[in-house]
């Protein structure tokens, strides 16, 4: 009884620290900056942070977190506007949401996806927020046990999903994406012993193929070039309309708001894990549990809120580990534990005793930062989707050098912008071919972790399997694991089969 | 076809602008900023840039940080920090490198990271080519879980006498694991299996979660769990002991171990470094904030609270340090069987044999 | 019928994809039984590639296997015929793609790094909206200049980012 009294008490404290108009203003000002950043491709939330952490340096350590972690969350939902309007989502958190948001948006109710994205962001975020305050303790425990073993398979689980990215095509092309991707993230030196793997004796492939340049080019510019191949480019409908959802639509942005926010905030806390991975396990979670399934893809509301809670919901899930165990859970949560620590916060298992209220100020801020971003989200829209309107022949061309910008500001390397030059061409014809793009980001983001994290687990078991398979949480993942193939297969036959009766109509792809 | 020619003449005019481009670019003179016309600014023409070898939030972008935003306040002038991963740090440096010598671009990493570029092969870059600043160095600390059954050096022995058995380590190469190759030879325990976890701070976690009973890792990213209780540490790779908070002592190697007195120079520093052949001026006005940096009391407080020591090198000790680090994480690589390059190609002494009389020579060359 | 007929000419393409991956994987395998072994295979650097090399060699023959039993090896002669790539090549598709993509090159591997960004991205906007006609020849203009300078200013100012 006592503990409950004295938490309320810090929660109470910490929320006078941070009620007061200036951190309040700062906070608006913050999310904006983070919006306005996040929409602009390859302009990811981790550079945002990195160009600001030195900002924070002479600020009270109070203003530091309102203002890194208000940067944070902007950052993350602003990646949705121009996956929504233009194809090419600001942060590789938001490439799951362009699958849905892009197609509504030629429907002509860009608008309207924006509004649900940001809608759905901030109820994931408010979920993942109570779980940040009242189930850390718990999900602490858990996090502890996660090592190299249940690392590889959670990257195992993404490749199953691959398959099922693959929208209008076959499993097959998306499995097929995904491996290549994996491939991509073999290039450079190996995380164990350092051996150059596949850089054709180049220096510059050392480093690796980079996440960012990869995915600006396969989906930034391919899009270029997939919109201006055509004699006349699509356009978006004049009328803007209401940006606000109606009841119904509401009521499908609603649906998979919890259990969305639950896998979010659940990968958040996987150390290592970050918002893309979420929003695609988040996606592909509620493809297959939703009655409307099918559409997903083609302009749902329902696969847009999967996507888009789920990679909000990650933020305040990120805090569990890094605040206990000092692991952060994704790059941008590294730099936000690179300036607390600089403020003299050290994350880790003394904080509870050092600094209890430090955990209820960081979810205050991020409680106040979700609000924001909804307010701040919604003015926005408007000039957003005016912006973001505008003639291709003349938007398209200036994507193109905002690309390079993006490619080459993460690390300030021309090699990159080359890097991302050639994966949007050979983007550009895979997507001519029906393979889709999204397995690639997957394949990226996964190859080392499962790389790295099979051969480190069987260091562990001297060369041997077995004694990795007692684990609990590694056998729960393997059951997942085990579900997700059984119900893809079974649905892909279900499909085919239904594919075959209706193929005399058979419905050419949505887009491309 | 009028379409056809219209193409090529603008395809035409880009490629003769890009000639007078490269011309134009070459004659550009920077105007001097306007600000700096009354008191003489150490970097006039622009903002000067520290290029940091590995990515934001990671151990050596902690490290540097503090100190270049002191360096900052002491000089009045704004250092941009940038971070530049890849290959452990040999990306930055071939690009530092490679820009002018002018004193604007300088270059951080980790001592043991740029110790292992030779045999790596990821950069000829070596001490010679910079001037370095260290501000602290990282013991490493070996830790065991506290409710299993090693509590002393001597267990260990006995644990690992006992066939092979695993050892945590954040990574290979690193400063902590060529330091404990280089204790496990003067223990006599030659066969253990080594397990990486990708990080120090993971090494541990391993031990507390059970998953290991032995890791070693740079002090600083165990610290807490020390302080909490989760971890106990045996020892530090420091020539003394480290006080904890508690009033408890950890123990210095030196002590524990037969002919451990060199291990304390195997500890890691993250220096920042810049172009030898930069203009003299600028290296010593960085020197002049660098050591008034390191005695700001936010500098003082970092290094206490990270459990990093103080030490300032510059200069030729700077160098000397340097050089000799490069001779013993080589060695202690190519000894494991971790790289191809052999040390003697490079003209690295082995420890035993390391003279500074000579390896200073190399600065002549 | 044409519907039809455009599956069966991107099961063509998936043919080429087919054989291309199958060399992949091939080259995937061998490279990484090449690799150097340090303590054991399983934690060698080529124990993830070799597996990623075998399932890419096999994706490959299956997407071959796909197209086949689809009936696209009839077309293949007929879609790589000289009038059916001629018909490619006069597209007006793929000559826009193709000059858009010379455009990038040149933009991308020649211009950046060798004179200012701000100079290389005017460059290139002009003449990409040029060829596109996406606007007449002043307006063209403005606008290039004006988002040169928008981006140049703020990534360089408010972002505080490098420009290459």
């Amino acid at each position: 009884m006592t503990s409950i009294a004295t938490q309320m008490g810090l929660l109470l404290s910490a929320l006078n620290g941070i009620l007061t108009p200036d951190k309040i203003l700062l906070i608006f000002a913050a999310t904006t900056m983070g919006i306005i950043v996040g929409a602009i491709p390859g302009l990811t939330g981790t550079m945002a942070l990195a160009l600001l952490i030195n900002v924070t340096y002479t600020m009270q350590l109070e203003y530091a977190v309102a203002f890194l972690l208000s940067v944070y969350v902007g950052a993350i939902m602003g990646g949705c506007y121009s996956a929504i309007m233009i194809n090419i989502p600001g942060t590789p958190a938001a490439a799951a949401t362009a699958l849905d948001g892009f197609p509504l948006a030629r429907q002509g109710k860009g608008g309207k996806a924006i509004t649900a994205g940001i809608i759905a962001s901030f109820l994931g975020s408010i979920i993942s927020c109570l779980i940040l305050i009242f189930a850390t303790p718990y999900i602490y425990t858990i996090a502890l046990k996660f090592s190299q073993w249940e690392y590889f398979l959670l990257a195992f689980f993404g490749i199953t999903i691959c398959g099922s990215l693959a929208g209008g095509s076959s499993p097959v092309k998306g499995w097929i994406v995904g491996f290549l991707g994996f491939l991509a993230a073999m290039i450079g030196l190996d995380t164990i012993y350092s051996y150059a793997r596949f850089t054709f004796g180049s220096r510059n492939l050392i480093a690796g193929i980079q996440l960012i340049p990869a995915l600006i080019g396969v989906f930034g510019i391919s899009e270029v070039l997939i919109v201006l191949s055509e004699r006349v480019p699509y356009m978006l409908e004049q009328k803007i309309g209401s940006v606000l959802p109606n009841k119904e639509e509401l009521k499908q942005i609603t649906k998979p708001v919890a259990r969305s926010a639950i896998i979010g905030a659940g990968i958040g806390a996987v150390p290592g894990a970050g918002e893309d991975i979420a929003a695609w396990v988040s996606y592909d979670a509620g493809r297959r549990r939703s009655k409307e399934g099918k559409k997903f893809g083609t302009g749902s509301f329902e696969g847009l809120s999967c996507a888009e809670t789920a990679n909000n919901a990650c933020i305040p899930g990120a805090m569990i580990p890094l605040l206990t165990l000092s692991v952060p859970g994704s790059p941008q949560a590294a730099m936000f534990m690179a300036a607390i620590i600089l403020h003299g916060v050290r994350p880790g298992p003394m904080l509870a005793l050092e600094d209890p209220q430090f955990l209820y100020t960081t979810a205050i801020t991020l409680f106040l930062a979700s609000f924001a971003m909804l307010i701040m989200g919604i003015i926005l829209t408007r000039p957003m989707v005016h912006v973001l309107k505008l003639n291709r022949k003349i938007l398209m061309p200036i994507v193109v050098p905002m690309t390079v910008i993006g490619a080459y500001a993460t690390n300030v390397n021309i090699f990159d912008i080359k890097v991302m030059f050639i994966f949007g061409f050979l983007g550009f014809i895979l997507r001519k071919l029906d393979f889709p793009m999204a397995p690639l980001v997957l394949g990226l983001i996964l190859g080392e972790m499962a790389d790295k994290g099979f051969r480190q687990a069987l260091m562990q078991g001297q060369g041997s399997i077995m004694p990795l398979l007692g684990r609990p949480i590694g056998l729960i993942l393997i059951g997942v694991i085990i579900l997700s193939i059984i119900s893809g297969m079974r649905k892909y036959a279900k499909d085919k089969a239904v594919h075959q009766e209706t193929s005399t109509v058979s419905e050419g792809p949505a887009h491309d | 076809m009028k379409k056809a020619i219209s193409i090529l003449l603008v395809l035409m005019l880009v490629v003769m602008l890009a000639g007078c481009g490269t011309a134009e670019t070459g004659e550009e003179t920077p105007e001097p900023n306007e600000e700096a016309s009354g008191d003489e600014k150490v970097w006039p023409k622009t903002t000067p840039t520290v290029t940091i070898g590995f990515g934001a939030g990671g151990g050596t972008d902690t490290a540097v940080r503090p100190v270049v935003a002191e360096m900052e306040k002491y000089l009045g002038e704004t250092i941009n920090v940038l971070n530049q991963d890849g290959g452990a740090s040999a990306v930055a440096a071939t690009n530092v490198l490679n820009k002018p010598h002018d004193g604007y671009s300088m270059f951080a990493t980790g001592s043991g990271a740029f110790a292992g570029f030779g045999v790596n092969g990821t950069s000829d870059s070596t001490w010679v080519d910079w001037a370095s600043f260290h501000a602290f160095t990282g013991p490493a600390a070996i830790v065991v879980n506290p409710n299993g059954n090693i509590k002393s050096m001597d267990d260990l022995k006995d644990y690992y006498s006992k066939g092979t058995q695993n050892f945590a380590i954040g990574s290979f190469g690193n400063g902590p694991h060529v330091q404990i190759e280089a204790i496990l030879k003067l223990m006599g325990i030659d066969s253990v299996n080594y397990m990486t976890l990708g990080s120090c701070r993971d090494a541990g976690i391993a031990v507390v979660s059970g998953d290991a009973e032995v890791a070693i890792g740079s002090f600083s990213a165990l610290i807490d769990f020390v302080n909490a209780g989760e971890l106990n540490a045996l020892c530090v790779t420091t020539a003394d002991g480290w006080t904890l908070s508690n009033g408890e002592t950890i123990p210095s190697i030196t002590t524990l171990v037969d002919g451990a007195q060199d291990i304390p120079q195997l500890c890691e520093t993250w220096p920042i470094m810049i172009p030898r052949d930069a203009p003299q001026n600028i290296i010593d006005k960085v020197e002049e904030a660098f050591k008034h940096a390191l005695t700001t009391d936010a500098v003082k407080k970092f290094a206490e609270e990270t459990g990093y020591i103080i030490v300032g090198y510059t200069g030729e000790e700077a160098d000397k340090f340097y050089a000799l680090q490069t001779a013993a994480y080589s060695w202690v690589q190519y000894d494991a069987g971790l790289v191809e390059i052999s040390p003697e190609e490079l003209g690295l002494s082995r420890l035993e044999d390391f003279d500074w009389e000579v390896e200073k020579q190399k600065l002549n060359k | 019928m044409s519907q039809q007929n455009k599956e069966l000419r991107k099961a063509v393409g998936d043919v080429i994809v087919g054989i291309i991956l199958f060399i992949i994987g091939i080259y995937v395998i061998i490279e990484s039984l090449n690799m150097k072994i340090f303590k054991n295979f399983s934690d060698a650097p080529g124990f993830f590639p070799l597996f990623l090399g075998i399932i890419i060699a096999f994706l490959g023959i299956v997407l071959v296997l796909q197209a086949y039993k689809i009936g696209a090896f009839p077309l293949i002669k007929v879609v790589l015929s000289k009038e059916n790539l001629k018909k490619f090549v006069k597209d007006d598709r793929t000559l826009r793609t193709a000059v858009l993509t010379l455009i990038m090159i040149i933009y991308i591997y020649v211009l950046i790094g060798r004179m200012h960004f701000a100079i290389a991205t005017m460059l290139y906007l002009v003449s990409t909206m040029l060829y596109l006609k996406s606007a007449n020849w002043w307006k063209t203009l403005i606008i290039s200049a004006i988002s040169t300078l928008l981006i140049c200013v703020v990534f360089q100012y408010g972002f505080r980012i490098p420009l290459p």
